[in-house]
């Protein structure tokens, strides 16, 4: 008959045992047999359990062989492999729902537009889309932080030994991911878009039930809302005599870089520049511009690579809604060729973008001498 | 605790020592090894469980659970091939050892 000290002993070694639930149930019985043949051989239940030491230490030896660097590594692999399949599988899950979300409520504010009459644009310009994107990505960080802590455990370590690494190590991978590679600009959609990584992350790791995980409830999501798609689809066909979305009334949508500044050499006439172009160097852009042989900067000082919000739709303009570059740099000159750097995507709202190389005249005034091109700030494509 | 000392690292030699053709359990092999050893060995079962897992895991031991007449069921180990040989490379180096540490003995005892 099993005494209240070999309960405790025993609750004691299960809470220290660092294993799955099934293998810490399996030593408890061999333990509790081995007790109950000690106590038949009419030894003392305090003597056998000094003679296996105690709780901690008969954990810590159980456990040693299995702890080693190696193991950690092994455990750590494994999570990282079984996390994978469960994040693209909630990233498509997460991107499909939201996919039928959007499509429905932009059909239903159509709708309510019209039924209602009033003036309103759905838009998701301003990098909002990317925020949405990363509710996807959280989704499947979500799965992939359940699924790499329960490989990790099984590989031998304590659940809540593993959630803290899960939850730190992910959250840095996540983070250094989202900023280093997708390189985001800096708005508040790209706050809510580095939040919601790693949360989703370190929200499978310590919350695994919060999402049911049971197959079934997704392809029923599936399955249930994939009817509404055609619903959606008629509703935004049957939108499309409504309002349109009317550009602002503040935004020259022909403005040009007439309205930077004026030409330095019209250029209908001549070209000061050979060529221009822009590439990336890190995280900034490097315009590049070689001089023709025949021009002269002469009487031009404070040669600088300004960068513009743009709008890079057919046909090709500036916003007018900003006076002034977001960003601008120094223009280096060796010979003919002239560079210069510029951070594109660390400014607020910052979504496209256009280069220019100006310099100031004799008069003071700062003159356009060309464009190096435009592009996308990065992370920033459409849903 | 000098004799613990001399025996560390042993247990598993002495665990195979007693395990042949049958499977025994825990509490069994601790039994054996004092019996067979004139009570000379009397393991520490805190070392003795980890020993047989670890054996277990690096393939010298098999373990099966199988329900007893009376009392919980108990984890029966059998030795594999792999142990076999483990048993007998350790047997020699252990011959070599403890014939090497005798004859020091015996010279330091003549001197």
């Amino acid at each position: 008959m099993p005494d209240e000290s070999r309960d405790r002993y025993l609750a004691a070694l299960d809470r220290l045992l660092p294993f799955p639930r099934e293998r810490r149930a399996e030593i408890l019985e061999e333990i509790n047999a081995h007790l109950e043949d000690s106590v038949e051989d009419r030894l003392t239940e305090s003597g056998v359990q000094a003679r296996l030491g105690s709780p901690a230490d008969l954990a810590g030896a159980l456990a040693r062989p299995e702890q080693s660097v190696g193991r950690v590594f092994a455990a750590a692999g494994a999570g990282v492999r079984a996390s994978i399949f469960p994040w693209i599988y909630g990233y498509l899950f997460a991107s499909l729902m939201i996919f039928v979300a959007f499509f429905l409520t932009a059909g239903m504010v159509q709708l309510a537009v019209r039924a209602l009459s009033v003036d309103f644009v759905l838009n998701t310009y301003g990098g909002w889309n990317s925020a949405i994107t990363a509710l996807a990505i959280a989704f499947g960080l979500f799965h992939a932080g359940r699924a790499m802590t329960d490989a990790v455990v099984t590989g031998r370590r304590l659940r809540s030994e593993v959630r803290p690494w899960v939850a730190a190590i992910g959250t840095a991978l996540a983070a250094g991911v989202l900023v280093l590679l997708v390189d985001m600009p800096q708005n508040a959609a790209s706050a809510v878009a580095l939040t919601l990584a790693p949360a989703g992350l370190a929200l499978g790791a310590y919350r695994p039930d919060l999402f049911r995980r049971r197959h079934e409830v997704p392809w029923m999501v599936i399955v249930g809302l994939l009817p509404l798609i055609p619903i959606g689809v008629l509703i935004a066909a049957s939108a499309e005599s409504g309002p349109i979305a009317e550009p602002a009334d503040n935004v020259d949508w022909r403005h040009g870089p007439e309205n930077v500044g004026p030409w330095w050499v019209d250029p209908t006439t001549a070209q000061p520049l050979a060529t221009s172009s822009w590439s990336d160097v890190g995280h900034a852009i490097q315009g590049q511009f070689t001089l023709e042989e025949s021009a002269s900067l002469a009487g031009l000082r404070d040669l600088r690579l300004e960068a513009w919000h743009s709008d890079l739709s057919a046909p090709w303009r500036l916003d007018d809604r900003y006076d002034q570059p977001f960003a601008t740099a120094p223009i280096r000159r060796n010979g003919a060729d002239l560079t210069g750097e510029v951070v594109t995507t660390r400014d607020p709202d910052v979504n496209q973008w256009e280069l220019m190389l100006t310099g100031v005249g004799p008069d003071g005034t700062r003159y356009v001498l060309g464009t190096a091109g435009g592009g996308n700030s990065a992370f920033t494509g459409s849903v | 605790m000098a004799k613990l000392d001399l025996l560390k690292g042993t247990l598993p030699l002495l665990v195979l020592s007693v395990m042949r053709d049958d499977e025994v359990y825990g509490y069994e092999i601790a039994q054996r090894i004092r019996q067979r050893s004139g009570e000379l060995f009397a393991p520490s079962e805190g070392s003795l469980y980890p020993t047989l897992h670890r054996l277990e895991r690096d393939g010298a031991l098999t373990a099966t659970w199988r329900a007893s007449e009376r009392g919980p069921r108990r984890r029966y180990y059998a030795i594999t091939p792999a142990g076999q040989t483990l048993f007998a490379d350790a047997s020699r180096e252990w011959d070599a050892l403890s014939s090497g540490v005798t004859r020091m003995a015996r010279r330091a005892s003549n001197a």
